[in-house]
This record gives C-alpha cells, sequence and structure tokens, in this order.
C-alpha cells in the first residue's frame, strides 16, 4: 500500500467520515473521473487513486487497519491538518477562476496536556479624559481582579497611558500585593488619547521576559481616536509580530477607531473587538486573559510563496476569533486553543490554465507554530497546496464547511463594501448593500442585527451618513457570525 | 465569467456568493463549466421520489403559494409578505418562526425550531436554515443556506414532515 497519499484527503473527506458518505464521495468522483466518460490525460491516474482509497475505505477491516496505522504517525503529530477545496478539480478554462481552501489545525488527541503555558501579558490601558466615569472604574476593578487571578508562573504588567505613558505595574513580581491595587486605584483619567506611546511602553514590558515558552501578549483597551501616529503604531506592531508578540485590541464606545485598531492588531495574528457597554469591560477582558491561558500553539504564521499566475485576494480566520488577516507573507494567523482548532479560509485567483499543466499548484510553503509547552516550541508543517486539472469535470459541490463560512463572510463583506461606499460618498450603493444585507440576515433569523442594518440603512439615505455606534454593530455583528456554531455554544 | 441570476453582477468561476447582493451561486458554478455529460441527476445518493399529484387548489385560499400538509390534508396559504420561516415554536425561544409546525407534528417528524425560509419571488426558493435532520426536495437532500428554486407540485420533507407546494 503506498502509504504516501491520504486515502481520506483524496475523496474530500474528513476522518470522521460515514460509510454513506465514503460511498457517496466514491460515486461522485468516479462519475467525474471515469475513464469510459474521460478524454483528459491524467484524470485515468487520479481515478486509479480514487479507487484504492476506497477499496480501503468502504472495507471496515481494512478501514481500522489504515486508520491505526496512520494513527501512529498522526499521533507523533501534536497538530492535524485537514485542507479543503471548494472544487476538487479544477476545470481547465481560458479566464480567470476563483478557489477556496480552507486550512484547519487541531491539536491532537492526547495533546492536551494538563499544563497550560504561563502567559507574558501587559494591558494597556487607555486613561484619557474620556475614559472618566464608569469606564475607568469598570477597568481598575476588572485589572485588580486579574491581578488576584495570577497563577505563580504568570508574567503580568499594566501600562497606564494618554499623551504619555506611565509603568503602573513592571513586568516581573517585585511588588507587593497591597502595593499593585493601591497604584491601580490610585489612577485618574486625563489627557488626550496617544496610542502609540502606550503601545510602545506596553510591549516593551512584554520584551522584558520574551521566551518562547511563554505566550507573550498585549491587550490594548481603548476609547478613543488617536492622531498621527498611526503609522508609527502599525510599525510597532509588524516588529512585534516578529518578535512572537501578539496584540488584543478592544474598543469601548463609539469614538475610537476600528478599522485602524484591526489593522494593528491583525498585523500579529491578534484580532480587535469591540465593548459596547461599559459594563461589559470586565467580562471581555477576563475571557480575553482566560483564553490566553488555555493556549495551545502560539505565533501560527504561514510561510508561503505563491505560484505564479496565482493571487491570494483575502484571507479569514473563522475560528478562535473571526477577522480579516492581512494578505501579505508571512501571515501571522494567531493562537491555537487546547479546546478548538484553528480555521483559515484563503480566496486564490488563478490565471486562464494552459493546455500543457495538469496540475496546478497554488502555493508552496510551511505553517510554523510554536507550543511553549514543548522542550523544543518550533513544530513546522509542509504545506502544498493545488489541484488537478481537467478539460471537462463535472459538476461538484462544495463541501458544506465552506459554503457555510463563505455565506456568512459574504455578509461580512458586504457590510465592508457598504462602508467603503459611504466613506466615498456613494450613499446611494451604500444603502442598496445594507438593504441586500439585511434581508439575509432576516433569512439567517438574526433578526435583532438585521433591524439595526435596516435602521443604519436608513439613516444613510437620509441623514448620508452611518452612526458611529450601528456601524461598529454592523461590522462586528456581522464578523460575529463567522464563527462556527459549535465553538459559539461552547462560549455560552 | 458567471452572472448573478438576482443582480446580473458578473463574477469569475468559482465564485460561491455574489458580492453585491449575496445571492448563492453555488448550483449556478456547476452549471457554467459542466457539459451534457454530467448533467446532475437525483439518482446518485439518494431515493428519487415521484411527487404525488398535487391536489386542487382549494377555492376559498386566494394565495399565490399555499403549503399542504400531506399526511394532514391541510393547507396553509403564504401571503401578505415575500418571506416565511417554517420551524416549530418551543418554550422560552428567542427567534419565533412565521409558520409554527407544532400543531402538524412538527417535534415527533423532527423538524427544527427554525427549519427552512420560503422566499415569494420568480422562482419561489426555499432555504434550509442549518436544520439538524436537513430538508428534502422530492427526496433529494439539499445544503444548507443555498437557496434551491421550487415548481408547483414539489414535495419538501422537514426532517420527515411532508408539505406539498402549490403554487399557482
Amino acid at each position: 500500500m503506498d502509504q504516501g497519499i491520504d486515502h481520506y484527503s483524496i475523496l474530500g473527506l474528513s476522518r470522521d467520515a460515514t460509510p454513506e458518505e465514503i460511498r457517496r464521495a466514491y460515486h461522485e468522483s468516479a462519475r467525474r473521473l471515469h475513464p469510459d466518460v474521460n478524454l483528459s490525460a491524467g484524470d485515468t491516474e487520479i481515478f486509479l487513486d480514487v479507487q484504492e482509497s476506497y477499496e480501503i475505505l468502504s472495507d471496515p477491516i481494512k478501514r481500522a487497519k489504515y486508520d491505526a496505522l496512520t494513527q501512529l504517525e498522526r499521533a507523533a503529530q501534536p497538530v492535524g491538518v485537514n485542507i479543503l477545496y471548494s472544487r476538487s478539480v479544477l476545470p481547465r478554462l481560458t479566464e480567470p477562476q476563483l478557489i477556496y481552501v480552507l486550512v484547519k489545525i487541531t491539536p491532537s488527541t492526547g495533546q492536551h496536556a494538563d499544563v497550560t503555558p504561563p502567559f507574558n501579558l501587559c494591558l494597556v490601558l487607555d486613561r484619557s479624559t474620556s475614559m472618566q466615569g464608569v469606564r475607568l472604574d469598570t477597568v481598575k476593578g476588572t485589572a485588580i481582579e486579574l491581578v488576584r487571578q495570577l497563577r505563580k508562573q504568570d508574567v503580568f504588567s499594566i501600562v497606564a497611558f494618554s499623551d504619555r505613558a506611565e509603568v503602573l505595574l513592571p513586568a516581573d513580581h517585585q511588588l507587593g500585593q497591597t502595593s499593585i491595587e493601591t497604584s491601580i486605584q490610585m489612577l485618574k483619567a486625563s489627557g488626550g488619547t496617544e496610542i502609540y506611546h502606550g503601545l510602545e511602553a506596553g510591549i516593551a514590558e512584554v520584551r522584558r521576559n520574551l521566551l518562547s515558552s511563554y505566550v507573550n501578549h498585549v491587550i490594548l483597551l481603548t476609547d478613543g481616536h488617536t492622531y498621527g501616529d498611526e503609522a508609527l503604531c502599525l510599525q510597532l506592531a509588524e516588529q512585534a509580530a516578529v518578535e512572537g508578540i501578539g496584540i488584543t485590541g478592544f474598543g469601548i464606545g463609539d469614538k475610537w477607531n476600528d478599522s485602524f485598531m484591526d489593522s494593528l492588531a491583525s498585523r500579529t495574528g491578534g484580532s480587535s473587538m469591540f465593548v459596547t457597554r461599559s459594563s461589559d469591560i470586565g467580562n471581555f477582558l477576563k475571557q480575553k486573559v482566560r483564553r490566553l491561558g488555555q493556549v495551545f500553539a502560539e505565533r501560527v504564521r504561514c510561510e508561503m510563496a505563491v505560484k505564479p499566475g496565482v493571487e491570494l485576494r483575502y484571507v479569514f480566520r473563522l475560528e478562535p476569533e473571526a477577522g480579516i488577516l492581512p494578505v501579505q507573507p508571512p501571515l501571522y494567523l494567531g493562537n491555537i486553543p487546547q479546546d478548538t482548532s484553528l480555521s483559515v479560509l484563503m480566496e486564490y485567483l488563478i490565471s486562464p490554465i494552459p493546455s500543457t499543466t495538469h496540475y496546478e499548484s497554488l502555493v508552496e510553503g510551511s505553517i510554523k507554530l510554536d507550543i511553549p509547552t514543548r522542550p523544543v516550541p518550533t513544530f513546522t508543517i509542509h504545506l502544498s497546496l493545488g489541484r488537478p486539472v481537467s478539460n471537462m469535470p463535472g459538476p461538484e459541490t462544495p463541501p458544506q464547511a465552506i459554503v457555510e463560512a463563505l455565506a456568512h463572510l459574504t455578509l461580512y463583506r458586504m457590510q465592508d463594501k457598504a462602508q467603503q461606499e459611504a466613506s466615498a460618498g456613494d450613499f446611494t450603493g451604500a444603502t442598496r448593500h445594507l438593504r441586500y444585507l439585511a434581508t439575509h440576515l432576516m433569512v439567517h433569523g438574526n433578526i435583532d442585527l438585521a433591524n439595526t442594518v435596516f435602521s443604519e440603512a436608513d439613516n444613510l439615505q437620509h441623514q448620508r451618513g452611518y452612526s458611529k455606534e450601528g456601524e461598529k454593530r454592523i461590522k462586528y455583528g456581522t464578523r460575529g457570525l463567522l464563527l462556527p456554531e459549535v465553538s459559539e455554544k461552547k462560549r455560552l | 465569467m458567471i452572472t448573478c441570476p438576482k443582480c446580473q453582477k458578473r463574477e469569475y468561476v468559482g465564485t460561491l456568493f455574489c458580492s453585491e447582493c449575496g445571492e448563492s451561486l453555488v448550483s449556478l458554478e456547476e452549471g457554467a463549466v459542466s457539459t451534457p455529460l454530467y448533467k446532475a441527476t437525483g439518482q446518485v445518493g439518494g431515493k428519487v421520489v415521484v411527487p404525488p399529484p398535487p391536489p386542487a387548489f382549494p377555492s376559498s385560499i386566494k394565495a399565490l403559494v399555499v403549503l399542504y400538509l400531506v399526511a394532514e390534508q391541510q393547507f396553509i396559504p403564504l401571503a401578505d409578505r415575500e418571506s416565511f420561516t417554517l420551524g416549530r415554536i418551543n418554550e422560552g425561544q428567542m427567534i419565533i418562526p412565521d409558520i409554527d409546525l407544532s400543531p402538524y407534528g412538527a417535534f415527533e417528524y423532527g423538524v427544527s425550531r427554525l427549519h427552512v425560509s420560503i422566499q415569494l419571488g420568480e422562482p419561489v426558493t426555499i432555504t434550509d436554515l442549518g436544520s439538524v435532520n436537513g430538508t428534502r426536495i422530492n427526496g433529494k437532500k439539499i445544503t444548507s443556506n443555498v437557496p434551491r428554486s421550487l415548481s408547483h407540485g414539489d414535495v419538501l420533507a422537514l426532517g420527515k414532515l411532508r408539505i406539498q407546494i402549490l403554487i399557482r
């Protein structure tokens, strides 16, 4: 038996496929690739592979043997990688075409060690005048709570910033509990918001204990717009990403700049979140810190060369935190929690395929990730994406997981489009897209969000602009839809 | 390129959802590259159910589209709006379906709380909303979240609850 081929992925199946699914997958491939109906070269070889795979997987005894055999190989791997394509065979076309690839990385069973890595975390808090009152009080209360809940091995620091930064709690364990709490209590709101100073000081604190056995992270919490230092902040984030420091951004209220915060966090593989009510700050922060304490692998990064004639157009992370990631390599994909997977959906545009090509290679490269609890943290997975080409491939239905992800992603992209159109002054276009969006949300059963979108569409039409709050609600609301339902339930 | 049937936007082959209006292009994409040799039929992996002849429109109902519950021999007209969700009402439920199928044994038949939505348009379409037991049109299971068009006389199965679609 040729062990080089994965019999499951040849048939486009997952490891837990039912006999019925295996049978159906085989029939579909066979209908497409059978030598009697297929004229293009190269397909016969694929058909033989398909046949061999089916012979093994359809026989319970042979399948169990194959599973056991590959189980050993798979168990030695700390993570499993599952790749799905929107088409199993590409049609040879004289025009460009799109293909979607869903890459899912899951910690292998048996890898759920009892030990979770310690974190090296800096909380960067906005203390500008606008934070005065409930917001700052909630933040202070939560910070004290977090300090009390620290595990012995964790490193925790706090930086407060307005138009300058001040280290409230340095990143070492020198201070006594009481004096930490006092210095947090003393925090007073004043001044403007200049994120650069705060971020710089925060990253410097994390850097003091920068070890790959830690989960290194900065949480930035702000309620304001930063002016003039955006470019510097982004540079800082890029540097942090290289060093292995992740950034999560929390925006409170409606004044902060969400697209800036998004690009800041996503440069490190992190994401930004929207806190609507001040009273929610505590829960959001605590949840984030808890999740950082449950990280299985961090700094997941993808170093790859996209083949000539192929363009990577979008990268979306579906879980653990939904968000759009930059397409420039290396791609920083974020962390993998112990109890869930990291799923990333990529959209590739392929140029017309010449008649000499029988296998279209998309990218060649590797995914690297750090597992802090391992003696040698860095683990590398070879990544090679590509699909066979046929002159006349049969019809096929894309995998359900891709269709579902894209159904939601399309909604997110529609709001993105509407937002861009509105800021460019095209209110007719923006209103139209919001109306489409609202209709789809209704159909999906997201009645509340749909109503928000409808009222924003009215705002746009009559007042020529979004309400700032509504704009963010729609953005983070549609983004929330990207999370797979299972993990949503887990969180409840 | 392929064309969105709803808004006529041109998209690349391989696009699964229209970027303009969000319409699903999944079935369209198949058609763009398929040849008569591989014409999709309902025969693979499922039994094709020949729908029984639909009953005549009850004269008391003016609606253009009517649901006919096969087992109960009951008619439910769809009127006054363009979109209907079908499901069953459960205590403490946040989202209520427009049409509650509980009186027709929805629970026993395996109907989800929010099972499908039906859009009255040209054509009339149905979308499975990620139901647990799935939806079949004339015995063929449909993919969740992808709208499918319906014709007069089609028999739906929401779980095992059979409903025939009558379109005037």
